[in-house]
């Protein structure tokens, strides 16, 4: 038996932790431009209501902004699930992982954690603003 | 010629058998047999197309086979391909690690997932050998030593067999020497440490890379293998034999074993295989020859002679 057949295999988490931290910050990129995107709709709707309309009847729109954050995290969705494999295969780099020992399970579970963790921080915290704005004693009422 | 055999044994690491792989309707490999002794380097060399990348990328289980068998250190694949990950070291043509690692990152991450069969101290050598700078980010890296930490990374698990796909195409002449050199210590090191030397098949264009490196020599041309030789026994055997006729050819009787034959006014060249005194006397007898010598062949002439060897002049060439 060879040194590489006879050294003990690695634990399944530590595998997973390492292919976590690497997708972790694959996905920073669309990260980062949907918390830009998310922040510009807030910025936006607050130029509006404190500048140009100063009317507290407007401050509805800053629920709007949330609305449309979240559904900015549904468009991210799409453009994680296609970056995952799509700039893999055109970078090579899914060579890179293939030729690892690891599972394809492994890997398709690693990248589905995060997007899940990312899209739902993202989600959840759009949310939270929302019903902040709308509830009684939040900025709205 | 010692035409690999398409039976497999278990002498082998690396043993291919009637691989075929087709796309649309070109068999881009095409019944292709090869056996690599374990502890051996094989060079394994063709022109643009001849599908080594192919073969290649059937070996190490990223492109599944039309047809065939192939045994990589034991393992069947692409059946065993998980179980051979542990005992395989690939180096790809052009990097394919994260352009946003760095070399130290890369590292970290691949020993991670090797877990104790990550040799740290393989890892130090070899690096030192490539004078090769970690903390630079891959994106940042040049060709070269792009190909290096593709390399290091290939060999830090202690692979019983490392393919490496024309990896040192592109490079400047000092990068080159410092690769090939660095693959010369992996070697070495594992020797170092009485461990076996690994079975390494590597594809050029580069044949002095090969000359220097492989102990054997596999020439693939359209998609097929064209010969699978000890280098020393390939030179040893090839001559070219250059004749002088008494007036220019109109036909000629080229001896057994030719591989390919040209002329040049009253001048006949003959490269022969399996070189023995009997294809001279062959010529001399059967042919009105003034003057005839014998030349020995570099690798690169006898690669060019192996896969010219279908265009030589069809009127003259009867034998």
């Amino acid at each position: 038996m060879s040194d590489a057949e006879s050294n003990p295999a690695v634990s399944n988490w530590q595998i997973m932790r390492a292919l976590i931290a690497k997708d972790w910050r694959f996905f920073r990129v669309p990260m980062i431009a949907l918390l830009i995107t998310g922040t510009g709709c807030y910025t936006v709707a607050a130029v509006a209501i404190f500048f140009l309309h100063p009317d507290p009847r407007e401050y509805e729109l800053l629920c709007h902004s949330s609305v449309l954050a979240i559904n900015l995290t549904g468009l991210l969705a799409s453009v994680l699930g296609g970056m995952a494999i799509a700039v893999e295969r055109s970078e090579r780099t899914a060579d890179f992982v293939g030729l690892l020992p690891v599972s394809r399970s492994q890997i398709v579970l690693s990248k589905w954690l995060v997007s899940i963790f990312m899209l739902g921080a993202c989600a959840v915290i759009n949310a939270v603003i929302a019903l902040w704005l709308r509830s009684p004693g939040g900025f709205i009422s | 010629m010692t035409m690999a055999s398409p039976k497999i044994s278990t002498e082998a690491d690396i043993q291919i058998a009637r691989l075929t792989r087709r796309f649309g309707k070109v068999n881009v490999v095409d019944n292709v047999s090869l056996k690599v002794p374990t502890g051996t380097t094989c060079g394994f060399i063709g022109l643009n197309g001849a599908g080594k990348t192919t073969t290649i990328r059937m070996l190490v289980g990223l492109l599944a086979p039309t047809m065939g068998v192939i045994t990589l250190a034991g393992c069947d694949m692409p059946g065993e391909r998980d179980r051979s990950r542990r005992l395989i070291g690939y180096v790809p043509d052009r990097p394919t690690v994260y352009s946003w690692m760095t070399g130290n990152q890369a590292i970290k991450f691949c020993k991670a997932i090797y877990g104790g069969q990550w040799d740290d101290t393989l890892i130090a050598t070899v690096a030192k050998s490539l004078r090769l700078d970690l903390s630079k980010e891959v994106k940042h890296l040049s060709k070269g030593s792009a190909a290096k930490l593709s390399l290091l990374l290939a060999i830090g698990h202690n692979p019983r067999v490392l393919i490496l796909d024309e990896p040192t195409s592109g490079f400047d002449v000092l990068a080159r020497d410092e690769f090939l050199e660095g693959i010369l210590t992996v070697n070495t090191t594992a020797q170092a440490e009485g461990k076996p030397p690994r079975t390494v098949l590597f594809s050029s264009h580069s044949l002095g890379d090969v000359q220097r490196l492989a102990d054997s020599v596999a020439i693939l041309h359209e998609g097929k293998l064209l010969l699978h030789e000890p280098i020393d026994r390939l030179l040893g055997q090839t001559k070219r034999i250059r004749a002088v006729m008494d007036e220019t050819p109109q036909k000629t009787v080229a001896p057994p074993g030719t591989v390919r034959e040209s002329f040049v006014g009253r001048e006949w060249t003959v490269t022969v295989k399996d070189f023995s005194a009997d294809q001279v006397e062959f010529i001399r007898g059967k042919n009105r020859v003034t003057q005839l010598d014998v030349q020995d062949l570099t690798l690169d002439e006898v690669f060019r002679d192996y896969v010219r060897s279908d265009d030589k002049a069809p009127e003259l060439a009867q034998a």
